[in-house]
């Protein structure tokens, strides 16, 4: 892991490096028809810059409002939009997208509610930055970049055009 | 003995969250829109292979029916199910709580099962909002129906129902028929159609049905059918229970259906894409033709599918409102 | 031989009628002596009289009201003794219990005995019973009018209960006419009120709680009318709620009718408005109606028409414990009724005067009492700082009914003395 740092490297730049990882990855993995998958919100955006960049056919967007597990914490998200998955994802390559792995508990969530989709073959996850202090047994397969952030401190992703990084106090 | 607080507020947080539902009236637009909202992405998790979301899992919603409704209390199984709940079903025969037992009794023997979430139907107006200031803080009320005050869920699920065929309930003229006096699905339908900007809400029915009062919830009264259908975009046909005729409220069954039973011919007098709904069960040819309950404009098959997602959206809500309110209390503590 | 001297005190002029409804207050010294009242004299010149007597109690009022004794046309005890130290601390001198109040109906001579007992072991402000009349207050069967009198009963009423029969409701009337008896009666066609449980209006409709028309009340009363006039019995109606209701007692007593009325302080002080987040303690019978109804009903005071009642009714908590339509239907009153007057008064929308009539004068007349503050008469009286801010809860109510309207509600009139048939009964 790099040393921590205090500022956060410019978004835009960090996505052209990702767009190119998901894409030198879908060629050397040899995967069929992937079908990207976007966490709501940040995760959302780039899915869908990046299924415009790389000219893929399909998009999903998976609001995990419904998986998360801090419900008893925090209850239900002011605005829980729903996912809107294309009809089958049975056997299909997926490339599930966020903004900014951490605990990894996001990731277990809309994992766990693309599988009440379905059973794709294989889930791979793209992350445009990662920055530590991961909960779960979680890795991302494709990564923008990777950082250390001091204590307390966390990255929140605005976009979608054009994206850009704030650091934020955990709460 | 200390002064009630206002049903409208108690089923909401601190911070305007709902934490139990137990009437439309008072409600924001937007809390009721978040309702909407929310049913609207409840609808989505219904079609796929897997409808359950793991949302409530680990809590235990009560059923508490103290009058029958196998209908009623289905949806809302179905609904606590699929949001992964653990649902325990009791019909409490009204018997049981008159012979000596309160309703309290039962609430106070009912809680040390540690339930999350108590469903309640009860024929008393007010029992629901009763229960609500009664129980332990943490568990969750929804009303599922109270004597002739409110059934919220069922409203809600009328108001998705006119949202998803007509795009918006905003300028709509509905138009309710039936025995007004006593429903409380109406009373409910008025509250949260004035709230979310109806542009006329009308009751139709005899006097004897028909409360003159019903002005003051903001609804126009008409004792005739062919006025109050003039250029409706909704008609919703109210049940009509054969009680009524004993009661002295009405003579026949057939002469109801004669002056307020609808057909196509009075339906044309609607508009032209006016959709027609009831709350179920029908009573053909009492206060519904069968070529319209069966017909084109007739909405009333999806008004049953939508019943499982709103009654998901409330439990989500309230359920989420009580947890944020108890998180924020254990917090407020920790720092006293 | 016991004196008790009260100096400073302000006498409320009681010679009150409609003619002259303003009341005076004249600044006196009044001694009692074994319970009745020897002197009254100006302030200052009291204390020189007794003060040889070494059993002389010297109370200074200080310029605080010496009322006459407050008499309750209707109240319910099931606990004789927590509900009069209720009302002596409150400042009642006498109440009318109401036959279905105690252990049993008041419908037999001993049942009256019962009551009396019960009164003389608590030793507080003295009870008046109030008799059945018709038997287990069934509104079928006459009761032994005339041997529930010569027991001791003060009046005969069926409570609120019905008398559906209004051949039954003659013949009482009649009866009553012979022996020349008050009947308390009330005014409530009970099919009319079909079940219901609040005033019919808008409150009602919004809750979906079955209303009580005006009607049930207002056709009930006009039928006893024509029957009070046919019979010319002595009628007292009781807790009429209805503007119209008081016209027609109005129309009633200008004709010649020997009838009377009264209403519960509660319909003084609420409307239906006041069930609103369907709260229990406002389930009462008769209904609390709407402002206009209040306000005639105020009116109806301030012209003297109508005489005012506690209409109280203590309830454990488990039976105001549910939803309002099967919570039990009444109030606890005794513990803060003057007070509620009190600041009746001073929120101007009932005079001193009046307040003095509705709750003291008429009642005594209506039962043929003598309880006016003059040389010779029994100490019926109630000494109180009218100004002064009380403020009631759960924990300082004497009344085992915790179901009072008034709690933690700021009103006025801090009772200091009370003397029920010339006992001193309540002392601050």
């Amino acid at each position: 892991m790099p040393s921590t740092v205090n500022s956060l490297p410019d978004a835009e730049v960090l996505f052209q490096q990702l767009g190119a990882n998901v894409k030198s990855y879908i060629t050397d993995n040899n995967l069929q028809q992937p079908l990207l998958i976007g966490i709501r919100s940040g995760g959302a955006w780039l899915a869908q810059r990046l299924q415009e960049e790389l000219e893929l056919p399909e998009l999903g967007i998976i609001d995990i409002s419904f998986y998360r597990d801090d419900f008893d914490e925090r209850g239900l998200p002011i605005r829980a939009q729903g996912s809107k998955l294309p009809d089958s994802i049975e056997d299909r390559d997926i490339i599930l997208v966020d903004d900014v792995l951490m605990s990894g508990r996001t990731i277990r969530a809309a994992m766990n509610e693309i599988f009440d989709y379905g059973r794709p073959r294989r889930i791979n996850l793209a992350i445009l930055l990662d920055i530590g202090g991961r909960h779960l047994p979680i890795q991302a397969d494709i990564v923008g970049a990777k950082v250390a952030l001091s204590a307390n401190k966390k990255a929140k992703l605005s976009g979608p055009k054009p994206f850009s990084f704030s650091l934020e106090n955990q709460s | 003995m200390t002064r009630h607080a206002d049903p409208t507020q108690v089923q909401l947080t601190a911070d305007g969250r709902l934490k139990h539902f137990l009437t439309t009236e008072g409600l924001t637009k937007s809390l009721l829109t978040e309702i909407l909202d929310l049913a609207d992405s409840f609808i989505s998790t219904q079609e796929r292979a897997v409808k359950k979301v793991p949302l409530l899992r680990g809590k235990t919603v009560v059923n508490l029916f103290f009058e029958n409704s196998t209908r009623t209390r289905s949806t809302f199984e179905l609904a606590a199910k699929r949001l992964s709940a653990d649902i325990l079903n009791l019909d409490i025969a009204r018997s049981a709580t008159s012979k000596g037992e309160t309703l309290m009794d039962t609430l106070w023997n009912l809680e040390a099962m540690y339930s999350d979430m108590f469903v309640v139907r009860h024929a008393d107006s007010g029992a629901a909002h009763f229960i609500a200031e009664q129980v332990t803080p943490g568990v969750a009320i929804i009303n599922a129906g109270d004597g002739r005050h409110a059934h919220p869920t069922q409203a809600m699920l009328d108001m998705l129902t006119i949202r998803r065929h007509k795009g918006t309930i905003e300028g709509q003229t509905v138009a309710i028929v039936g025995d007004i006096l006593h429903s409380r699905v109406a009373r409910s339908q008025i509250h949260a159609l004035k709230t979310l900007g109806a542009k006329e809400v009308r009751v139709i029915g005899p006097a004897t049905l028909v409360p003159k009062e019903m002005a003051a919830l903001g609804a126009k009264v008409f004792y005739d059918l062919e006025q109050g259908l003039a250029d409706a975009d909704v008609v919703i046909m109210l049940r009509l229970q054969k009680e009524r005729m004993s009661d002295a409220l009405l003579p026949s069954e057939s002469e109801y259906f004669k002056l307020y039973g609808l057909t196509e011919a009075k339906l044309a007098l609607a508009k032209p894409d006016a959709i027609v709904m009831h709350p179920g069960p029908i009573n053909r040819g009492v206060e519904i033709d069968s070529a319209v309950a069966d017909g084109q404009q007739s909405v009333i098959l999806n008004q049953v599918s939508y019943g499982i997602a709103v009654r998901m959206a409330v439990m989500a809500m309230a359920m989420s409102g009580q947890a944020s309110e108890q998180a924020a209390e254990k917090s407020q503590g920790e720092t006293l | 031989m016991s004196t008790m001297t009260l100096t400073q005190v302000h006498l409320v002029d009681s010679d009150l009628t409609k003619e002259n409804p303003k009341s005076s207050l004249k600044s006196v010294d009044v001694i009692i002596e074994n319970g009745t009242i020897s002197h009254i004299v100006a302030a200052g010149e009291g204390q020189q009289l007794n003060q040889q007597d070494p059993n002389n109690t010297v109370i200074n009022a200080d310029g605080a009201l010496l009322l006459p004794g407050i008499i309750d046309l209707s109240a319910h005890f099931h606990n004789v003794a927590s509900e009069t130290a209720a009302a002596a601390k409150g400042g009642i001198s006498l109440l009318c219990a109401q036959p279905n109040s105690h252990k049993s109906i008041t419908d037999t001579p001993a049942a009256v005995n019962l009551i009396q007992q019960a009164s003389d072991d608590a030793g507080n402000s003295h009870l008046l019973p109030l008799g059945a009349l018709t038997q287990g207050l069934k509104g079928e069967q006459l009761a032994n009018m005339h041997g529930l009198m010569a027991s001791g009963c003060i009046a005969l009423t069926n409570a609120r209960a019905p008398i559906k029969n209004a051949l039954v409701l003659r013949r009482i009337m009649e009866y009553a006419a012979t022996h020349d008896t008050l009947i308390m009666l009330t005014a409530e066609d009970v099919n009319l009120s079909g079940g219901g449980k609040m005033h019919e209006g808008p409150t009602a409709n919004r809750l979906g709680l079955t209303g009580i028309a005006e009607v049930a009340e207002t056709t009930s009363l006009a039928q006893q009318l024509l029957l009070v006039e046919l019979t010319g019995c002595r009628a007292h109606f009781s807790q009429l709620s209805c503007a119209r209701s008081v016209a027609m007692i109005r129309q009633a007593q200008a004709q010649g009718l020997a009838v009377t009325a009264d209403v519960a302080i509660a319909n003084l002080l609420f409307t239906d408005a006041d069930v609103d987040g369907f709260d229990s303690t406002f389930n009462v019978q008769p209904p609390l109606r709407n402002e206009t109804d209040r306000l005639a009903l105020l009116d109806g005071v301030n012209d003297g028409t109508l005489a005012i009642c506690s209409n109280h009714r203590a309830h454990d908590i488990a039976a105001k414990k549910a939803p309002f339509a099967a919570a039990e239907a009444g109030m606890s009153t005794l513990d803060t009724w003057l007070p509620m007057m009190l600041t009746l008064v001073k929120n101007n929308e009932l005079s001193l005067g009046a307040l003095v009539n509705a709750s003291s004068v008429l009642p005594a007349n209506i039962l043929g009492l003598t309880t006016a503050i003059k040389v010779g008469n029994l100490a019926n009286m109630v000494l109180v700082n009218s100004n002064n801010e009380v403020l009631f809860t759960e924990d300082t109510l004497i009344s085992a009914g915790k179901n009072n309207p008034v709690l933690g509600m700021p009103l006025v009139g801090e009772v200091r003395l009370t003397l029920s048939e010339g006992c001193e009964v309540f002392r601050a």
